[in-house]
């Protein structure tokens, strides 16, 4: 019984790393230019999509991966550059709404040139350090080389990012941007460059959580974003939008409740209590647990 | 002077169209309705259970509702609702569910439609009410979120209920329903619609789209009238599930996920936020569409995507904007016209 | 209110427009339709989840299709295949059967592959007293009191029992079922499994999943504690590889055992699927002539090894063919007589009669993963 409370809660940590790492995206953009990047999800799924065709291509897995990487940190960038930045100001609503379309713009891009077939990443091209099926035994439970490695890169990431905010001047610029745009403009900060790096940073984390959710789950399919995506986002807001702990915190969170309802519930309600708990976190805590309190300016 | 006070009277003159009570202008969009059916209703072959006009005649409509119903809660109340399918769900399942323990007393098609489409819509108001009561205190983009949750909570509910068909689907829905009666619930629905929209309630509703703060000071009950406005949104979105229901004769929850609340609203944003004829317009026009581009249905939503950046970008308004359709508008344009024709060939 | 009048104008003019193309195209193909040829409707899956089975289905039927054409037709009236893809959507297949029946005017229906869909065209097919045939679908309800709906398949209670005592043979004691809830096929298997297997004093768990889940191992960490004998897995190849690839993970290793939606597994997860075993009809190793004769042109036809769905599709038209060429006209009823008939012994997938509820009676062929190939295992 113990053993098997140990299990769920590392299958929870796994799929949370994933939700903490698209979530970082979320947050990172919605604290920059306050928008709900509705696209962001789909990140994951052209992510997954790049990896397959560079590995089908007998392209090495690891440069696959920072292929991936790059390609859609300039995807994110170019997203931004045509479709939100001319609406920086206009009202809330034009903005989702164009995140929504660029969302199934994605969708269905991916849809003509792939079809809705899934597409299955070879298990032989993916290197011993991720492969599901090498195990070490940790005592009371055998842990896979990929649910180490997910959890392990997660953290790192997640460190690294930090630093980069709290030591560095472009991180240093970023905030500052988030918190007023007007006055850091004055300050000599180059708004449109700082917003375009933190677009290239989240899709870039978004991309890496989508190669390891191929791993993990080796179908790669026109739709498969969607859900993680939302629920990546759901961990944002649990955690507070725009705080990067907390997205973190949210992932965790998430993950493991999702795996606990499965394990110990039933797989089908899932779903329903995670989508509970964002609504239950919307209506009584809005700003998450280390959200700014902010109030809507009049 | 002479200038402004002609400014100012044709300002107001505009305001006017919707309180005037024109009678020549209800008679005649009466007369009209009248006709319209008459001309549908003589092209299908009634011999066919499946015409395929009459089949697409009645998804016309039914969209016409969803549509219309969704514009009260985006374009004319400005809350961005993404839960419009979880509505239509729950419409579509309670009318099913109680369409088929029905079936043993042999009423008439038309009543039996009338009375589940009541219930569907009277449940689906009532989801409506609570999930507007949830977002008082949100605006934007969480408002938006919150809808979004709503729906797909309302999807993945059914999919573990075993007496509505669980995930798999509820299956042999009696099919009550024919052009006559789709066409009829569809008419009465947009008229209530639009007259809510033109009375003193509606223009409350409107009044939170441009300006919350503004409203509440001039002493409107805000949190009142966006219940109000959420309530009747999800019952006409119920209304138009029961109808869909009974075309389709049959439910999977999967089919109203977040997809088909984005379908609806790429509608009423290509036809205008806040414009309910152009809304009736543009239902009609991508209804359409998508019957005549079966065959190319991955290109539906890559159409759909481009159409929505694209308005997004250069029209935030869509076609119509905030403009309605109305006949004296038309009268007045065709005046002009001709006022500048007679011009020129005076000169 | 006045605003509605200009659009409702609009309107009219719209809907007319379109009206008198259509008309004009219908009453061109009336002229043609009626007396030279035999309009067959296929509704299938060829883009979508479940393509794969869509296209070897209807591959194998238009194999034969062609066949009969190319030996002069039926009664000298050659075939007309109407096809349309559903994308294995309920919804969809129910649009696509109306437009059928009412503009393409065709005599039967060929359709659909999956369970769910079937089950939402089979009401309209009774209802509109069109014969229909789905070579594929085996849940129950697609037949049941329906007396214009006919399969090429076994069934689901059939395909469920058989499966049951075949383990129950294999001395296996306790069971998990891994049931896809949004699934008609998986639902149904799961439950006739179930009831055999209690018959049987099997023990059995049961897990649920939906169509949206991807991460499995969470329920089979906990199927794991419970350490059962074998793992029944009732569902399309593709969720099913997934599964297998995360049971891999956790070490999860019993004996699996699955219904005939499971071939297909070995074009991409057949290492994962080593050793498992289901029920089938068609085994690419049988001996006999038929069976090698239909993989030599199936291959030599589309350039594929052919899965069980591509034998039914093939069997689905050798039983029209002998219903067709016995009927005086082409009316629905005595199409319908005529299917109801059928009495076959050339099929591939073994010899074919109906009962009562249109269901065939047939053997069930148990199929082994083997070093990513399927091979016969024995026939119950």
């Amino acid at each position: 019984m113990f053993k098997n409370f140990i299990e769920q809660t590392i299958n929870g940590l796994q799929t949370g790393s994933i939700y903490a790492l698209i979530a970082l995206g979320y947050t990172m953009v919605y604290g920059i230019v306050k928008l709900i990047n509705f696209a962001h999800g789909d990140i994951l799924m052209v992510g997954a999509y790049t990896v397959f065709i560079a590995v089908s291509n007998s392209i090495p897995f690891p440069v696959a991966l920072i292929l991936a990487i790059v390609f859609c940190s300039v995807l994110g960038v170019v997203i931004d550059w045509f479709a939100y930045r001319p609406l920086r100001n206009a009202p809330r609503i034009s903005a989702l709404i164009t995140a929504i379309g660029i969302s199934f713009l994605l969708e269905s891009a991916a849809l003509i040139i792939f079809g809705a077939t899934p597409k299955i990443i070879d298990s032989k091209s993916i290197p011993a350090f991720l492969s599901p099926n090498i195990k070490i035994n940790l005592g009371i439970v055998n842990i896979s080389m990929l649910t180490i490695f997910v959890i392990f890169i997660t953290i790192v990431c997640m460190y690294i990012l930090n630093l980069f905010i709290k030591k560095t001047k472009l991180g240093k610029a970023t905030r500052a941007v988030s918190q007023d745009t007007g006055a850091a403009k004055l300050m000599g900060i180059n708004v449109n460059l700082t917003i375009a790096i933190t677009f290239a940073i989240g899709s870039g984390l978004g991309a890496l959580g989508g190669v390891l959710y191929a791993i993990m789950y080796p179908t790669v399919e026109p739709y498969m974003g969607m859900l993680p995506g939302l629920k990546a986002f759901i961990a944002a807001v649990f955690g507070g939008i725009g705080s990067i702990p907390g997205a973190m915190i949210g992932g965790y969170v998430l993950g493991i409740i999702e795996s606990y309802t499965k394990g110990y519930i039933s797989s089908t309600w899932a779903n329903p209590i995670v989508f509970g708990v964002l609504i239950l976190i919307l209506i009584f805590k809005p700003n998450g647990l280390f959200g700014k309190n902010l109030k809507e300016k009049v | 002077m002479q200038k402004t006070k002609q400014n100012t009277e044709n300002k107001w003159g505009n305001l006017n169209y919707f309180n005037k009570l024109n009678i020549k202008n209800y008679s005649l969009t009466f007369l009209f309705l009248i006709a319209l059916y008459f001309v549908l209703y003589l092209s299908i072959d009634k011999g066919n259970p499946f015409d395929y006009k009459s089949g697409i005649y009645t998804s016309v409509l039914i969209s016409i509702i969803f549509a219309v119903s969704l514009n009260i809660a985006v374009g004319l109340m400005g809350q961005l609702s993404l839960g419009h399918a979880g509505f239509i769900a729950i419409g579509g399942y309670t009318a099913a569910f109680i369409s088929k323990l029905l079936v043993p007393y042999n009423l008439p098609p038309f009543i039996q439609l009338i009375v589940v489409t009541l219930a569907g819509g009277i449940l689906a108001g009532i989801f409506g009410f609570f999930v507007g009561g949830s977002t008082l205190r949100l605006r934007g983009d969480y408002l938006a979120i919150i809808t979004l949750a709503f729906g797909e909570i309302i999807k993945y509910v059914i999919q573990n209920m075993n007496f509505l068909g669980g995930a798999t689907g509820l299956k042999s829905i009696p099919s009550i329903l024919d052009f006559s009666s789709v066409y009829f619930i569809a008419v009465i629905s947009v008229v209530i619609m639009s007259m809510i929209m033109t009375s003193r309630k509606g223009r409350q509703i409107l009044s939170i789209r441009e300006n919350e703060i503004a409203a509440e000071n001039i002493g409107i009950d805000i949190n009142h009238v966006k219940l109000y406005g959420f309530a009747l949104s999800a019952f006409f979105a119920g209304v138009g599930g029961s109808l869909f229901a009974h075309n389709v004769g049959i439910l999977t929850p999967d089919k109203f996920g977040f997809v088909f609340s984005i379908e609806i609203l790429v509608m009423i944003v290509f036809g205008g936020l806040g414009s309910i004829t152009g809304a009736v317009l543009s239902a009609v026009l991508l209804t359409v569409l998508n019957e005549q581009l079966r065959e190319v249905s991955q290109y539906r939503y890559l159409v759909y995507a481009i159409i929505l950046i694209i308005l997004m970008i250069f029209r935030p308004d869509g076609v119509f904007g905030k403009k309605e359709l109305t006949i004296p508008r038309f009268i007045n344009k065709y005046k002009r016209i001709r006022n500048n024709l007679n011009k020129k060939n005076n000169n | 209110m006045k605003k509605l009048l200009l659009l409702m104008s609009l309107l009219v003019v719209f809907i007319l427009s379109c009206g008198g193309k259509k008309e004009a195209a219908e009453n061109g193909e009336k002229k043609t339709a009626e007396s030279d040829v035999i309009k067959i409707g296929v509704i299938g899956p060829l883009t979508g989840e479940v393509a794969q089975y869509g296209e070897a289905t209807i591959n194998g039927f238009k194999l034969k299709v062609k066949e009969i054409n190319e030996a002069g037709g039926i009664n000298g009236k050659k075939i007309e295949l109407v096809i349309s893809d559903s994308k294995g959507d309920s919804t969809e297949a129910v649009n696509i059967f109306k437009k059928m029946v009412s503009q393409d005017k065709i005599n039967l229906v060929v359709g659909e592959i999956i369970s769910s869909a079937s089950l939402a065209i089979a009401d309209l097919a009774q209802s509109a007293k069109v014969p229909m045939i789905t070579p594929t679908g085996t849940n129950f309800d697609i037949t049941k009191s329906k007396d214009y709906v006919f399969r090429t398949t076994f069934t689901d209670p059939y395909q469920g029992v058989v499966t049951a005592k075949y383990a129950h043979s294999k001395g296996i004691k306790s069971v998990a079922v891994l049931t896809n809830s949004s699934n008609d096929y998986a639902v149904g298997l799961a439950t006739s499994f179930k009831e055999e297997a209690a018959k049987n004093s099997i023990t059995v768990i049961e897990e649920k999943y939906t169509k949206d889940d991807k991460d499995f191992k969470s329920i089979l960490t906990k199927i794991k504690g419970q350490n059962p004998e074998a793992v029944f897995i009732p569902d399309y190849y593709n969720t099913i590889g997934l599964i297998l690839t995360q049971a891999n993970e956790l070490g999860l290793k019993t004996q699996y055992l699955g219904g005939d939606g499971w071939d297909g597994i070995q074009t991409n997860f057949g290492a994962a699927a080593e050793g498992a075993i289901f029920a089938s009809q068609f085994a690419p190793d049988d001996t006999a002539e038929v069976v090698q004769k239909f993989i030599a042109a199936y291959k030599a036809e589309y350039n594929a090894e052919p899965i069980v769905f591509a034998a039914l599709g093939y069997d689905t038209g050798s039983i029209l063919e002998a219903a067709l060429k016995s009927v005086k006209d082409l009316s629905p009823a005595s199409i319908r007589e005529a299917i109801a008939g059928t009495n076959a012994t050339n099929l591939i997938t073994g010899d074919l009669k109906y009962d009562a509820e249109r269901n065939p009676e047939k053997k069930v062929t148990f199929i082994e993963v083997k070093d990513g190939k399927l091979v016969l295992k024995e026939k119950l």
